[in-house]
């Protein structure tokens, strides 16, 4: 097969994914018991005329086909509807909430990509003698930390000795001076989630990284490389590591697809106004509106994440094009 | 307001900037791995083999990270009251569509209403109306006349009139409170006079509720049902000047309040909104915010006692919880719980007051009804249900309940006591309460199970729907109501009409008592309305669709630092019923107005081990310029963190 169709190909079954994904985020949040007016009104003052005018408000009190129909032709025109409990427009509460989680997800992913491929690669390289226990056993100690105790944790620490900020994303209130200020402002608050979230994907990747590594370090070409004199960082750049990158940019591109799906403890331990809370939130408060949006952004830049690391994969191992 | 749009766009733009960097970052790190025959693994590795990419690309990361560190900040001299809020979200401005707690307090400090309530919820304080004249029909409101709104055009009689017709419309959450009205005359621009039909509620439910709200602005709006009402324009003592969904909303204060004993001591009120209780408390302890509300756990209220720079608030609750029994004749429950005889045999198996201890630390008292002691119309002479076992299992042996083979009582019907008690997963100190009930049931040879689940899925079996009509299928759920201090409306969930609306989850249905509260609403006298609540009371105690269990107190915590406000106003002065705290909290240490507050990103206020600052001027220890302590710590970190980083990447590249 040539490169160019075996992109096409990733490309058509990643679009005919997101339309099932559609389709199948409709139903999903239905299946949830219980009925959002009811839910979020629980008000001993409410009439019967008022629960009806509320359900068709929100076109609530259509039949479920015809929900559908106008939820899909909708979310194809990227058109989300309006909240139910905030009663305002889906993209403008998405959307800052989008912004805000990346701006904290996305330094944690990419730093515990790097540090979790160096101290991999470190591990792999000394494997069995004590660097490499140390390395694995701080690894899968930070992959199995429950996150919302280390953020505790952090949160004691700061409270006791950093005096760093513990919850939200910028101090309130306050008109920052200038942009430094205000980013200086940001940083401060965004220090410890980073540290923490940072941490809790930190494992992952460095256990991964480890053991495809040490995969391919005890293939008999390394052995033969190694015999002809070859360097350590020369062989392991040249020889070992292009191949075993294969599994980790499977894993990297599923991490970084997950950016914009926000990270729940993270978010909620620190107060960060992320996405992930906000879709806990609306899980609990029956907002489909909300969740339709917030789950087909991410399903549609898992896809896409998922379709970069297929068209590289293929570009890197051209076995997988046939 | 073109100032804050065009600060709220600057700071999108930096967060843009921001999130770009690292996808800078990200990309020039792919490019590295598609276009470089040989992989480029990461760049920092590839800084000692010389690249010129990987080294620029470094240096931009590097600098990213020390640039907000070259600023420089000048203190900001204002005082600012901040609030946590752990309570439900914020969910708009509209305070005709709003059902969020929250929301309805930030309304009641940027609209005025004709009057407000005063801390005993029976008697009245002058607001936009400054006197008034009311009978069982007709309402007439003298306006003062030097209220303004805060885009500065008079707050007239055709606002108020306005303002009541927008609450009148079916979309509107406040139809139910001005229901009984039947017309609205504006006498001239200063006076309004309200026709109604007879009753003695209309100051408590209408003239306090309704927000004035300019007339100018909402006639032009669209759609009032679906306006965000964002910044809102009212004529309050603040203003809002900043708003963050899921983070925070600035009240500034009024400068041209009309009222100047309520022009508020502090320049502004943060509002911040916290997703969990644990996190606020800890936000409140590292001096992040000056006080916590509508509530904290009994632990950190015991913990925060001890805390030299902290104060405790416990004042009288608005919250209870209770118990309900599926009595509805056509519900799907355990059809045993219709039999009245055995609802009070099981209320006399439950001790109250060990239940109460049990889940709130003494911070509750046991309720005997179900109007918390807060409430105006709360019936103080109701006798409890005296917890004694032996005359409970006595009852249920008189009325034919016989204990069966396998240790379960079995009704003369052949029916086994078997329930399940439905408690909201949320509620931890509930579900304890309910595994207590049980094993007080199970000496009696009742049994009953525990399951805790989200409050979505318990309504969808509470209020589970067949074929269009509402079937309750629950036995008993514990549950918890919020209730408004000065309105007796939480009687009519026991209201026959109450259980299609989703909110009577007992379906108890009794004529006389509908009759009785139809009555109740349309007397003219406030004590005869006391007197007809009381009675409904007595009958709900008679019949017990509800057994009341205890009200909580409302436990909050604040700053000492910060003073002037009641601390027992009911639900407390942080519960968002008390509109006149933010007017009236001012600093403690202050003589003087204006006192500089922390600047930004500046070390907690003080840590639990210090004792509170003294000093008027500086009651934060105050960094001046870039080195603060923050700074330095956070600077030391990541430079140490570099250092690391380098050091393990030469030794690597070293090793041969």
């Amino acid at each position: 097969m040539r490169y160019s169709s075996y992109v096409l190909k990733r490309v058509a079954i990643s679009l005919v994914t997101i339309l099932i994904i559609i389709s199948f985020n409709f139903f999903l949040f239905r299946i949830l018991p219980g009925d959002p007016v009811r839910l979020l009104f629980r008000n001993p003052n409410l009439t019967k005329e008022q629960i009806d005018a509320l359900n068709r408000k929100f076109g609530l009190d259509k039949p479920l086909y015809e929900q559908f129909l106008i939820y899909v032709f909708n979310s194809l025109r990227g058109e989300f509807g309006l909240s139910f409990f905030y009663r305002k427009s889906v993209f403008d509460i998405l959307v800052p909430r989008l912004i805000n989680s990346i701006v904290l997800i996305l330094p944690a992913t990419v730093i515990a990509i790097l540090l979790g491929m160096l101290f991999g690669v470190l591990a792999a390289w000394r494997r069995g003698d004590r660097v490499d226990v140390s390395i694995l056993a701080v690894s899968m100690g930070l992959y199995s930390i429950p996150t919302f105790w280390l953020g505790g944790m952090f949160i004691l620490l700061s409270i006791y000795y950093l005096h760093l900020p513990i919850g939200g994303m910028v101090t309130h209130g306050i008109t920052h001076q200038d942009i430094f200020s205000y980013l200086e402002d940001l940083f401060s608050h965004l220090i410890l989630p980073l540290v923490t979230l940072t941490l809790v994907l930190y494992g992952q990747f460095t256990i991964i990284m480890r053991n495809s590594l040490i995969d391919v370090l005890t293939e008999d070409y390394i052995q033969a490389a190694l015999a002809k004199g070859l360097s350590v960082s020369r062989l392991l750049r040249k020889h070992a590591l292009p191949n075993a990158m294969l599994p980790m940019i499977s894993i990297i591109a599923i991490n970084l697809g997950l950016v914009v799906g926000g990270a729940v403890l993270t978010e909620t331990v620190f107060n960060w106004p992320g996405v992930g809370r906000l879709i806990y939130d609306a899980i609990l408060r029956r907002d489909y509106p909300i969740l339709q949006g917030a789950f087909y952004i991410i399903a549609v830049s898992v896809v896409l994440a998922n379709l970069i690391a297929d068209i590289l994969y293929g570009f890197l191992d051209p076995r997988v094009r046939y | 307001m073109n100032q804050l749009l065009f600060r709220d766009d600057v700071l999108m733009c930096i967060e843009l900037i921001f999130v770009f960097d690292w996808l800078v970052f990200v990309t020039i790190v792919s490019q590295c791995l598609i276009y470089s025959p040989k992989p480029i693994i990461f760049s920092m590795w590839c800084l000692f083999s010389g690249r010129k990419v990987t080294l620029v690309l470094t240096l931009l990361l590097i600098s990213s990270l020390i640039i907000p560190f070259l600023s420089v900040y000048a203190a900001d001299e204002e005082v600012i009251f901040r609030v946590g809020w752990d309570g439900t979200s914020f969910d708009t401005f509209n305070p005709f569509t709003t059902y969020a707690q929250v929301s309805g307090w930030v309304s009641s400090n940027v609209y005025d209403y004709l009057v407000r309530f005063n801390k005993d919820y029976a008697s009245y304080a002058p607001d936009l109306a400054e006197s008034w004249d009311v009978n069982a029909t007709t309402a007439i409101f003298h306006l003062v006349r030097n209220a303004t709104f805060h885009d500065g055009k008079p707050v007239t009689a055709e606002d108020v009139k306005y303002s009541f017709e927008l609450a009148m419309s079916n979309w509107s959450r406040l139809g139910p409170n001005v229901e009984m009205i039947t017309s609205i005359e504006v006498i001239d621009n200063y006076t309004v006079k309200f026709n109604f039909k007879p009753t003695a509620l209309f100051m408590s439910m209408a003239a306090t509720a309704i927000p004035i709200v300019p007339k100018h602005i909402w006639e032009a709006v669209d759609d009032p049902a679906t306006y965000p009402d964002y910044p809102p324009i009212g004529s309050g003592p603040f203003k809002v000047t900043d708003y963050k969904e899921g983070q925070y909303i600035e009240l500034t204060k009024n400068d041209n309040y009309f009222l100047t004993s309520r022009i508020p001591n502090v320049d502004k009120v943060v509002l911040e909104f916290f997703s969990d209780v644990p996190s606020a408390t800890q936000a409140l302890k590292a001096g992040d915010i000056d006080a916590v509300g509508p509530t904290i756990t009994p632990t950190d209220a015991d913990q925060m006692k001890s805390m030299p720079d902290l104060d405790v608030v416990v004042a009288p609750g608005i919250l209870y919880y209770y118990m309900a029994f599926n009595v509805y004749p056509e519900g799907a429950g355990n059809p045993t719980l219709r039999d009245k005889t055995v609802r009070i045999a099981l209320a006399h198996a439950v001790n109250v007051t060990e239940a109460t201890l049990l889940a709130w630390h003494g911070y509750a008292k046991p309720l005997y009804t179900v109007l918390p002691s807060s409430n105006a119309f709360h019936n103080p002479n109701i006798s409890p249900y005296e917890f004694n076992l032996t005359l409970a299992a006595k009852m249920l042996d008189d009325a034919g309940y016989k204990v069966g083979g396998d240790g379960v009582r079995v009704s003369p019907e052949g029916v086994k006591m078997e329930y399940t008690i439905l408690v909201p997963s949320s509620m931890p100190e509930a579900i304890r309460v309910a595994q207590q009930i049980a094993q007080w049931w199970s000496q009696i040879n009742v049994k009953a199970e525990v399951q805790a689940m989200d409050t979505g899925s318990m309504a969808a079996i509470i209020w589970a729907e067949e074929n269009g009509t509402i079937i309750p299928k629950h036995d008993i759920d514990l549950w918890d109501w919020f209730v408004d201090p000065g309105s007796p409306l939480l009687l009519s969930v026991f209201l026959s009409t109450e259980l299609i609306t989703g909110t009577s989850d007992s379906g108890y249905v009794n004529p006389d008592y509908d009759a009785l509260y139809k009555q109740m609403l349309n007397s003219t006298t406030f004590d005869e309305v006391r007197a007809k609540a009381f009675r409904l009371q007595e009958i709900l105690h008679e019949d017990l669709p509800y057994l009341p269990l205890y009200e909580v107190s409302a436990l909050q915590a604040y700053n000492k630092k910060f003073t002037g406000f009641d601390l027992d106003w009911p639900g407390g002065p942080f519960g968002g019923n008390d509109w006149t705290v933010f007017y009236k909290v001012r600093l403690a240490s202050a003589g003087q107005p204006t006192t500089p507050t922390q600047p930004p990103t500046s070390p907690p206020t003080s840590s639990p081990t210090t004792p509170p600052p003294q000093s008027p001027t500086s009651p934060t220890t105050t960094p001046t310029g870039a080195g603060g302590g923050f700074t330095s710590t956070a600077l030391a970190i990541i430079v140490a963190v570099i250092v690391l980083v380098i050091v393990i990447l030469v030794l690597v590249s070293r090793r041969k």
